[in-house]
């Protein structure tokens, strides 16, 4: 019945990329653009997007935190579609947290509508990409879809902070231990691990300002996760890729071991799963190799 | 925790060991400011010089730039000028002062503190 659902239903969408997935997380935009063709989702881009103000918007001026992420639901609203998705974990919280208030507090609607010009009471709906895979095509639909299962791979989901909490805000999954991308890494056949690390903090926005707190933090999760017996590590957040993959050789180094663990998005893994050439999900991109691992499990 | 933050940051309050973050969040909405997208090109140079930590995580630049992780333009937005008029008002109205980047006189007591 699931699948008669979703192959009846259109799933339309406003697509914020953010910033990220235009640099150094470009294999994210490119692989998740991937699934939702394979799937028939269609994710319009929001036309001229702008930054939502990051972590550091949010950590020095208040309204600016507030301010930026309602420009780009305005911007939705006058595409007209009531749902706008992304993929970045960060730009995620920072919509859904702008959203949320705005659709709350009154307050807080006069200043924004004072520094915007325009008003705004929250009525787009804002989702990560994730949750619609998992909650509106549904796992159901997505099994039918495998064309290449992902046998043998054994996969550490990984969700770090901003995706599931604060739980009142996100209202994403179960905030101690979530588990809608195990449920999807499953489906795709591989085997998503039991490990202690899931919702653990990589550090994230400090990678540039506080290296040693990132580069200890990764370590942690990327030794659970490799003592866990993982062949890949699988994320939803372009900073935690970037800390857990760029910073995984510096990481070796400082703390003199070997880890040699792959990070990848949910996005490439179910992609090769649907069926996907690597170089259409950017396979190539990542610091730490991951052709070695899924060329010995029969995946490439 | 986030409004004593956001008070500490108006005051000019910072940890001792911790300067180089409020200048990380400095460096970083000077840039959304400037091109409404993140040129990450221009956050990390702008930040290592600022920090002075001018040749930081060099080893890494090739192999980003091997694999297209780096745009060595910014993104145009044509937005920008509503982004900047954000920026100005949302200043005004929460009564932050103005952004400014680190001055002169803060490198080098950064750099005589390393």
């Amino acid at each position: 019945v699931e699948s008669i659902i979703a192959d009846k239903k259109t799933f339309k969408y406003a697509y914020f990329p953010g910033c990220s997935l235009k640099s150094t997380s470009k294999e994210y935009d490119i692989s998740a653009r991937e699934v939702a063709s394979s799937l028939g989702v269609i994710l319009k881009e929001i036309p001229d997007w702008t930054c939502c103000g990051a972590t550091p918007a949010h950590l020095t001026m208040h309204i600016l935190s507030i301010g930026l992420p309602v420009k780009i639901l305005l911007q939705v609203k006058e595409m007209g579609i009531s749902e706008v998705v992304t993929c970045c974990a960060a730009c995620f919280s920072r919509l859904k947290f702008a959203n949320d208030i705005m659709s709350k507090d009154q307050l807080h609607r006069e200043m924004v509508s004072r520094v915007l010009s325009k008003k705004y009471e929250g009525e787009v709906s804002v989702r990560h990409f994730l949750d619609v895979l998992v909650n509106e095509y549904g796992i159901e639909s997505i099994s039918k879809k495998i064309v290449k299962p992902l046998k043998g791979l054994k996969v550490a989901c990984y969700y770090g902070c901003l995706l599931v909490r604060p739980p009142e805000v996100t209202k994403f999954d179960d905030s101690e231990d979530p588990h809608f991308m195990d449920d999807l890494i499953n489906v795709t056949g591989a085997e998503a691990i039991s490990w202690p690390y899931k919702t653990e903090c990589c550090g994230a926005s400090h990678s540039l300002s506080n290296t040693e707190i990132v580069l200890r933090l990764s370590n942690d999760i990327l030794r659970f996760a490799k003592e866990s017996g993982a062949d890949v590590v699988a994320v939803a957040c372009p900073m935690c890729q970037s800390n857990l993959d760029l910073r995984q050789g510096e990481i070796e180094k400082r703390y003199e071991t070997k880890i040699n663990l792959p990070v990848l998005y949910f996005t490439q893994l179910l992609g090769l799963a649907l069926g996907a050439e690597s170089k259409n999900l950017g396979l190539n991109m990542h610091l730490v190799n991951p052709f070695k691992i899924l060329q010995e499990k029969g995946l490439l | 925790m986030d409004v004593l933050r956001r008070f500490a940051y108006r005051s000019g309050v910072y940890p001792i060991k911790g300067r180089n973050v409020p200048l990380f969040n400095k460096v970083f909405l000077r840039n959304i400011e400037k091109y409404g997208r993140l040129f990450e090109m221009s956050l990390i140079g702008t930040f290592n010089m600022l920090s002075g930590t001018p040749f930081k995580d060099t080893s890494l630049a090739p192999k980003m730039f091997l694999r297209h992780k780096i745009n060595l333009l910014p993104e145009k937005v044509k937005g920008i000028k509503e982004i900047r008029g954000i920026f100005k008002k949302a200043g005004k109205v929460s009564r932050a002062k103005k952004q400014s980047l680190i001055t002169i006189g803060e490198l080098i007591h950064n750099y005589l503190k390393r």
